[in-house]
């Protein structure tokens, strides 16, 4: 088991997400870095999707009830485990009785606790992740509270070879982002396919789409980011839409000409148009932009965005395997 | 395979030669895997510092990597000399591809040195720190 100690609200049970029921309105949800969430389970030998929890707001602290082994990924949330300090990116064995305590990253959003077997809760609709709107998934459809006792899957029979653990470079280290000709040190730059109405918009709207700087609101999570730019964006003409399929990573202007970006828990559909979508690949660089962070729209084209796919899916198969000869097996004497 | 396990002590002893650890043979569903303590041996390393100073206990690279002195997600400062260290404190980084492993500080002491250098490769048994013990801290 893993007790909660403390925690404040919004950090919840999250895997890979829901696929394949969007046609009944069940958006995916799922860890909004899914990438950070991967990583995790890669340094743990654990499948794919087995769930970990997303933490948004901070201090948690958590005891383990018995011995295993855990990962952090994602922001830094200096993680100290029982007073001890472990590096960002990190995993480590974990004995019965320790407590670990997450604190506010400085850069970054969302840290991933990731831990060996992951955590038992129920599948729902083939997965473990929390749909908090819909109240169903992960701990009884809602977030984390204090006195929750979270079920581990089966014990680790390894542990990592050097007791101070092993990490991985984190994805923003190695793999190759977007690049924005205006973009400041510390913007965050998403690689963005054209939508349907793009053609729609006016030659100056479309320019400053990849030009200007699209500032993070506070009115931004799970669902979707709403952003604000110097300049709104206008349509030439106004075509009235019906509503219509969306993923996470579309981003739709609204009549206010400011754009929003749906993500993980966003709807099913929408009816805004459409002016671009952010690549799957990028997707987790909006999770770790905190409200005042500046985002930066480069394009790309469907190529170039499956090529991001399989640069992260090299990163993580490759982390896989070198994790695996970084661990040893219990009981065995190498 | 088969024709391998003659030379096992060949191999065991261009192993030690060479501070390689783990050693990993497969061939079809047969495979052989050597494991050597993880732990830079006696001989195989230089002594680098002279009797004279026998109080600093050197930390050697016990992988082979590129040398990050300071972890590349994070904003703390990098070790430096003079910096006081913990036991089982993570000095620095050596990174195989996206894999990170710890270089620990082996007692509680000062960094008298760093002989390591950000960003370059660092092969098996290199020295990385020069670790002053604290006096109630020395091994015998």
């Amino acid at each position: 088991m893993i007790e909660v100690l403390l925690t404040p609200p919004l950090n919840m049970v999250q895997d890979l997400g829901r696929t394949g029921f969007r046609c009944h309105g069940i958006a995916r949800t799922g860890a909004m870095d899914r990438l950070a969430l991967a990583a995790g389970n890669a340094l743990l030998g654990n499948p794919p999707d087995a769930a970990g929890i997303e933490f948004q707001l901070f201090p948690v602290r958590l005891r383990f009830t018995r011995d295993t082994a855990i990962a952090l990924t994602g922001a830094d949330t200096m993680p100290r485990l029982d007073g001890r300090l472990m590096p960002p990116w990190w995993a480590v064995s974990v004995r019965a009785g320790q407590e670990l305590v997450l604190s506010a990253p400085r850069r970054g959003m969302r840290g991933y606790l990731t831990v060996a077997s992951g955590i038992d809760v129920p599948l729902v609709f083939g997965s473990r992740t929390t749909h908090l709107r819909a109240g169903f998934g992960g701990l009884d459809g809602r977030a984390l509270a204090e006195g929750d006792r979270l079920p581990l899957g089966d014990a680790p029979a390894f542990t990592p070879r050097d007791p101070a653990g092993l990490g991985a470079r984190p994805p923003g280290d190695v793999l190759p982002g977007g690049e924005a000709p205006d973009a400041g040190p510390g913007d965050v730059v998403l690689r963005v396919i054209p939508a349907a109405e793009y053609d729609q918009f006016d030659a100056a709207s479309q320019a400053l789409l990849w030009s200007q700087g699209w500032a993070v609101t506070s009115q931004s999570n799970r669902m979707g980011y709403r952003l604000q730019g110097a300049v709104p964006l206008r349509r030439t003409e106004l075509v009235e839409m019906r509503s219509h399929g969306i993923v996470p990573g579309v981003i739709q202007v609204p009549p206010s000409g400011q754009s929003i970006i749906q993500l993980e828990d966003g709807n099913s559909a929408g009816g805004y148009p459409k002016i671009g979508a952010v690549i799957e690949a990028d997707l987790w660089r909006i999770a770790q932009a905190a409200p005042g962070a500046t985002l930066r729209f480069a394009p790309c084209d469907a190529a170039a965005a499956r090529a991001a796919e399989r640069a992260a899916a090299a990163y993580l198969g490759e982390l896989r395997h070198l994790a695996g000869l970084g661990r040893r097996e219990l009981g065995s004497a190498a | 395979m088969r024709d391998l396990t003659g030379s096992l002590a060949g191999l065991l002893a261009l192993m030690r030669a060479t501070g390689v650890t783990e050693l990993e043979l497969a061939e079809g569903d047969t495979a052989l895997r050597l494991s050597l303590p993880s732990r830079p041996l006696a001989g195989a390393v230089p002594e680098a510092t002279p009797r004279a100073a026998p109080a600093v206990e050197t930390v050697h690279a016990v992988a082979f990597g590129i040398l990050l002195l300071r972890h590349p997600a994070e904003t703390r400062d990098p070790p430096a000399a003079g910096d006081t260290v913990a036991r089982g404190d993570i000095l620095a980084y050596l990174a195989v591809g996206p894999l990170l492993q710890p270089v620990v500080a082996p007692c509680n002491g000062a960094i008298e040195a760093v002989r390591g250098r950000d960003g370059e490769i660092a092969g098996f048994g290199a020295p990385l720190f020069d670790i002053l013990p604290l006096a109630a801290d020395t091994k015998e």
